[in-house]
Parts: structure tokens; sequence; C-alpha cells
């Protein structure tokens, strides 16, 4: 059933249906127009056999040529629709049938007993008789003449004419031109089935996997190829997907920089600024002498605040620049992550790093360092390892960060459970720097879970 | 496996789909057109050897909607009738079918129905006592059905056609003719010869003394043996069934019709009958086997005599088939 959910299979079924409406309201036409016309035929015939054998017969027992005129009347029973033919004189003997028992016979003995009974007037008026039956299924015709050169010696030339075959042939004909119809619109409902396919149906799933994967892969979009409707929404949809990424990145970038100049003031102006008080409300302290103390007390319970309060703005400085703050780099702001992770959760953490400052731009920089504290709190908090190790080198021309882990591996989770965040903003910082995260597990006595990123350096 | 299976049988389908629906769309395009439903045309004649499809036709024991009976009185009208393809099945004698193949009709011979054994006979005025006194006199003869017997019967007694004067006239004249003095004697069949008989005319030869007999055949167009096997079929059981009946010496259906059909009275109707020997199954069988033998002999007999030229040409004239799968 799902498939006449399609658009292709509605149009081929629409197109179908139609088609059989119209087959159907054709056949209802021609067999209207074909029993028309087989009963004008019908009717010209009867006109014309009658005419032409009531003359040939008044010449015929005129010459008293009566062999002739049984011949005559054979001939008109190979008619197929001529059912009886009769002669019959004013008296109503059969002179002449199509089938000789009823010759000699009283007409009213005949099966044309009524008709001729109906029609008697005609050997009055001379003038020819022909009717239809309520059904038009049968014709009477009944043409005069004289017999002999007496105006009194009257005679008619009868015939019943049945329609039943004719008319049963012209339904035969006309559901036998329907049929051969339908099975064009078939063929043609199939063909137009598999152009759709090929056409728009292959290509819309195309266009919906193009969808799907910008929203779930990494890189840009692909377009399919044509010039067609279809074309153009994918080559439109790629270039917006384009400058949604390149959007992205700006506000990634310009967040970034505003953290480091919030990082770096509260590290150069607001923590230098504690710093100084700190060491001034440690001098006043020792210029205090009262009494009790009470008073150098406050000011040293002054001077400790303010050195925990240095402490903390230094700890929110690193948090929002934790590279390049005090010239201690990448490495350090590594390690800062691990040194966090082993106390928080008792992880055995270690480092395996080579220089990559001259590769990695200092935005770069930052935004590989966001990633690693992603994957390794990530693992912390949910994989439950025991020990963490985190390794930075070059591979080719691509900059390397693999973070190994002994807990349990990484099941991907829906966005619907609102832990996703972390995982999002991994995402947009892994397009920003073009980069691709690969998560493997290695057996052996125990697993270890890898996540690999790899991060291009022709976009560093 | 499954969705494998169905996802190999959707790329089969695509694959060959265009294909069948190419080959559905020319079949359904050239698809021919209805040829129209025709009737089976059968031409008995009126004789009593054709009674029995005659009955059959009145009693419409053979459906109208497939068989359509013709009427025609003369054996020559039949044959010209069946010849123009108007017809196509009637039932001939073996010198009629003869006649007919040497004419290039193109005819089957399907069943043997019935023997003359006197229901053709010459009748003669009553000073004509023998046949040799038919010598110079005039002989009213229907040339395509009674020329047989004349002949037969003038080389009985050592005579040939140019000792008599043939006068073509139809078996309707006949009892006319006779009686007018126009002729001295008529090669005429029954019905005919019963009437005659009851006139006070009497007969010089019959078909009972025939070496070859007149032989009643059911033949059938060749394009009728293709086209319409089934049809012929049931005529030809009808045919047997019937005959049984109207030759089972008691009154059976139709026979009212048949009476006015033949003018005949019931007494006059079982002479008629009598002179006519229904064949069965095994004896039309072995007649029908015995065709080509007997109608070389008649065919020397009629080429000796001038009836016909030439040896009608062709073998395949006799299918036995139909019988065969009608009466098993």
């Amino acid at each position: 059933m799902k498939l006449f959910h399609s658009i292709q299979s509605r149009i081929t079924l629409t197109v179908l249906s139609f088609g059989l409406l119209m087959i159907l309201f054709n056949n209802w036409r021609n067999q209207q127009w074909l029993t028309e016309r087989r009963l004008l035929r019908l009717e010209q015939e009867a006109t014309e056999t009658s005419s032409r054998l009531a003359g040939l017969l008044q010449h015929l027992s005129r010459k008293q040529q009566e062999r002739a005129a049984e011949l005559e009347m054979a001939y008109v029973s190979l008619s197929a629709d001529v059912d009886l033919g009769l002669v019959c004189n004013k008296e109503g003997i059969v002179t002449c049938s199509t089938h000789m028992q009823w010759k000699q016979m009283d007409v009213l003995k005949t099966p044309l007993a009524d008709e001729w009974k109906r029609h008697a007037s005609v050997l009055e008026t001379m003038a020819p008789a022909f009717e239809w039956n309520a059904g038009k299924t049968s014709l009477v015709v009944m043409v005069p003449f004289f017999e002999t050169y007496e105006s009194t010696s009257r005679a008619a030339v009868l015939i019943r004419y049945d329609a039943t075959l004719a008319l049963v042939q012209v339904r035969e004909d006309a559901w036998h031109e329907s049929l051969r119809q339908a099975g064009v619109l078939l063929a043609s409902c199939l063909l137009l089935w598999f152009a759709l396919d090929e056409l728009i149906t292959r290509r819309v799933r195309r266009v919906v996997e193009i969808l799907r994967a910008a929203s779930s892969k990494d890189g840009l979009p692909t377009t399919l190829e044509g010039h067609d409707e279809l074309s153009l929404i994918s080559k439109e949809f790629a270039g917006a997907v384009t400058k949604l990424r390149t959007a992205e990145n700006m506000v990634l970038e310009a967040a970034e920089q505003e953290r480091r100049k919030i990082g770096r003031d509260l590290h150069d102006d607001l923590c230098q600024r504690l710093s100084a008080i700190k060491m001034k409300a440690g001098v006043v302290q020792g210029m205090i002498h009262d009494k009790d103390g009470r008073i150098a007390n406050l000011a040293g319970q002054v001077a400790e605040e303010l050195s925990e309060s240095t402490v903390i703005a230094r700890s929110m400085a690193w948090g929002l620049a934790p590279v390049g703050i005090e010239n201690h780099g990448l490495k350090d702001a590594l390690e800062n992550v691990l040194r966090f992770a082993e106390r928080s959760y008792m992880v055995q953490c270690s480092l395996d790093y080579s220089d990559l400052s001259t590769s990695l731009t200092g935005s770069s920089q930052e935004l590989l360092f966001r990633i690693a504290q992603e994957l390794v709190v990530n693992a912390c908090k949910h994989s439950k390892p025991s020990v963490i190790n985190i390794s930075v080198r070059m591979e080719d021309s691509n900059v390397v960060l693999s973070v190994i882990h002994d807990g349990t591996p990484f099941i991907k989770q829906s966005a619907a459970d609102g832990s996703g965040m972390g995982l999002h903003l991994m995402g947009q910082r892994l397009r920003t720097l073009s980069a691709t995260l690969e998560r493997t597990v290695e057996k052996g006595e125990r697993d270890f879970s890898i996540a690999i990123v790899r991060i291009p350096l022709k976009n560093p | 496996m499954h969705g494998m299976g169905m996802k190999d049988t959707k790329a089969l389908l695509r694959r060959f789909l265009p294909l069948i629906s190419a080959v559905v769309l020319l079949a359904a395009s050239f698809f021919p057109y209805q040829e129209p439903r025709t009737r089976l045309r059968v031409v008995p004649g009126i004789w009593p050897a054709a009674e029995p499809l005659l009955v059959a036709g009145d009693l419409q024991i053979l459906p109208p909607y497939r068989f359509q009976i013709i009427e025609i009185p003369w054996s020559s009208a039949v044959a010209r009738a069946f010849g123009s393809g108007a017809a196509d099945v009637a039932v001939v004698t073996l010198d009629g079918a003869l006649r007919m193949r040497e004419a290039g009709q193109k005819l089957k011979v399907l069943m043997v129905l019935s023997q003359s054994t006197g229901s053709d006979a010459i009748v003669a005025r009553q000073h004509i006592q023998r046949l040799q006194d038919l010598k110079g006199k005039r002989v009213g003869v229907e040339r395509s059905a009674g020329s047989y017997l004349l002949v037969n019967a003038l080389e009985s007694v050592g005579m040939s056609m140019a000792d008599v004067e043939a006068v073509p006239m139809f078996q309707s004249e006949m009892e006319q003719s006779l009686q007018a003095g126009q002729v001295e004697a008529v090669v005429v069949m029954n019905p005919w010869l019963t009437k005659l008989s009851l006139g006070g005319t009497h007969s010089l030869y019959d078909s009972s003394q025939l070496k070859i007999p007149i032989i009643y055949l059911l033949v059938a167009s060749e394009r009728a043996c293709d086209t319409s096997r089934k049809e012929l079929v049931s005529l030809l059981k009808v045919q047997a069934e019937m005959s049984g009946k109207i030759w089972g010496g008691k009154p059976f259906q139709g026979m009212d019709a048949v009476l006015r059909r033949e003018n005949l009275n019931a007494d006059e109707l079982a002479s008629c009958l009598r002179q006519l020997r229904p064949l069965n199954k095994s004896e039309g069988m072995k007649m029908l086997n015995q065709l080509p033998q007997l109608a070389v002999k008649m065919e020397e007999q009629m080429i000796r005599s001038g009836i016909i030229k030439t040896r009608p040409a062709g073998t395949e004239w006799i299918d036995d088939t139909f019988v065969k799968e009608a009466l098993p």
C-alpha cells in the first residue's frame, strides 16, 4: 500500500483511472453510434431488397415464372438478418417463401400472421410499410405489387428482419475495441510510471538524501546534475547551506574572539588589580597596631579573600581563553584538561603531544582544544574509564587528535533527550575546521574506544 | 535476506518494466480487430436426404445464433451458393460433389448421409415401356442432379446420351412437362418421384440398379473446416441424431413441417424415406473410406459421357476427423 503514497504512483493511477473512464464513455458512444449505423443499414437493405423483390416478382408472376420467383426468395434468405420472407396474394395464400414449409399455406397460419394483419391496409393503399418493434430488434417490411395486369390482382412481399445478432455483434465490436484501448492505456501507464520513476521519483529521493545529509553530515551538500527544476532546487539548497556554514563559522569565530578578549581583560586587568589590592591589603595589615588586633585581623581576611578572588578570576580567564594566555599554548591547555579529569573523575591521564604551533592558527588551536575537552569530559561522564590518553600529531597533511579510553563505547543518543548540546557544538566546530570525526573500538584484553579527529591543513 | 530479496526483485522489475511495457503496448496496438461473428451457413437443399438438418433448423436444435439454415430448392443453385462462398455447408450427391470439384470449388466431404435405393428414377409415359424406346425421344433431366442416372441407364442397354434428346428442366417442372407431352420421360427424384408415381407413370430405371449408387454427402468449404470446427462437429452430431428419428418409422417432432415442405402426406413421406437408406456410423465410415475408389470410377464414366471434362485436381477432399470427433 506504501507504493500508492508516492506522487509517481498517484499520477499514474490518476491517468489510468481517467483513461478507463474515457474508454468506458467512448465505449458507450461507440455502441450508440454503431447501433444506429447498423440499424440504418438494415433499414436500407430491407427497403432495397423488398422493393427490388416486389418489382421482380411483379414481372415474374406476369410471365408465370414461378421457379425464378422461388429462386429469388431463396437468395433473399442468404441475408444473415432475414428471419422469414413470404410472398402472399390478396387472399392471404403464400405463393413463395424463404422457408418452403409455408408455401401454399394461409399466411394467418404462418409466423408472420400478426404482421400481415397489422399491415393488411398496404394492399389497399399500395404504399409500402416499415415497422420496428419496441426494442428495435425486429423490422418488418411489407411492399405491395400487382400479380397480373389487373388492378385487383394485388400481392405483397412480407419480410421480417431480426437485428438481434447484428446488435450483439455491435456490442462485441465495441467491447473488443475498448479492450484494445485499455491494453494500450495500461501499457502507456506502465511506461509513464517508469518515466516518472526515472525522471522525478529517483531525483526527488536524491534531493531528500541531500537534505538529510546536509543536517547530519559534514562538508558541503552535493547537487543534482542537469538543468531541471529539481537540479535548481539542489543547487539553491547547496548555496544556502554554504552561506549558513559561513555565517555559522563567523559567529563561532566572533564568539571565540569575544571570549578570548574577555579572558584576556580578566587576566591582564582585573587579576592584576586584584593582586595589587591584595598586596596593599597585606601592607595595611602590617601597619595597623590596635589594642586587640581586630582591625589588623580584618585587613588580613580582606587580603586572603582578595587572593582567592584573584585565583577565581584567573581560572575564569583561563576558561574563556585557555590557549595563548600567559603564552602556555595548546599543550598546557590540554594538560590542564587532563589534570581536571584526574582530579574530578579519578582517571589516570596521559598526553602525547607533537608541537603544532606552526601548523594551526590560534583560533584553530582553540577549536581543537574545545573538541578535545568535549571528548574527554564526555568520556569521563558517560563511559567511566580508568585511563585516558590524548594524542596530538601530524599524519600526512592532517593534524590528528586521538582520544583513547578504556570505558564503555560511545553510543549516539537522540537530540530529544536534551543531552546533545555539547555534541552539537562539537559538530559545528568540526565543520568550521572542515574536520572529520571517526569513532572505533579496538578489541583486546581490554576494549579501547578511540575517537579520531582529522583536520586537513588546507583549511586549518 | 528478505530485504535483499525484495530489493533484487524491485531492481529486476525496474530493469524489465520498460521492455514489458513496450511489448504490452505493441501487442495492444496491433491487437487484431475482431472477426465479424458469422453463423455457419448451411444449404441442405430441398430433398428428403436433407430433412434431418432442415428439421433440426425448424426445431432450433441447431441454435439460430450459430447456424443459418438457408433453403434453396434447386441443386444447381445450391452448388452455386456454395461455390460463391454464400454457404459453408451443403448436402450434395457424390456426382454433384465431383462436378463442384471439377469447377474448382474447395470442399471437403465430412460425412456420408444416405444412399439412394430407388429415390431417383427415369419415369416415362405409358407408351414407353423400355429404355430402348427412348431412342430419339425427348427426356427431361436436371443437369446437375439427373445426368449420372440417365447415362448409367442408357449405358445399361448399350445406348449413350447421343441417342436421346436431353431437355434441361427443373424437378418441379417435370410433372407438368410430362403430362403435357413436352417430354416422353424424365429423370426425377423424390419427392417429385412419389407424386409422379401416383399419376399413372411408370419407372424404367431407378437408382437401386446402379453399380455405383447415388450417395448423399455432407460437404463443407475448406475455410469453414478451418474456422468452424466446433460448429461442424455439432452439425454432424445433430444430423446423426435427427436421421435416427426421421428414419425411425414413427411420427417425429417437426414432421408436419416436413410434410408441408415436401408437399407430401404421411404415407407418401414414408414411401420417400423407404427409397433412401440412411447409413449408420460404421456404414458411413466404411463408405467414406471407399469414396476415393468410387469417385475414380464415377469420374471415368462422367468424363466418358461428357458430364465432366477433366478429372478434378487434388486428393485431400475427404476429411473423416470431423465424423470421428462427432461420433466417437
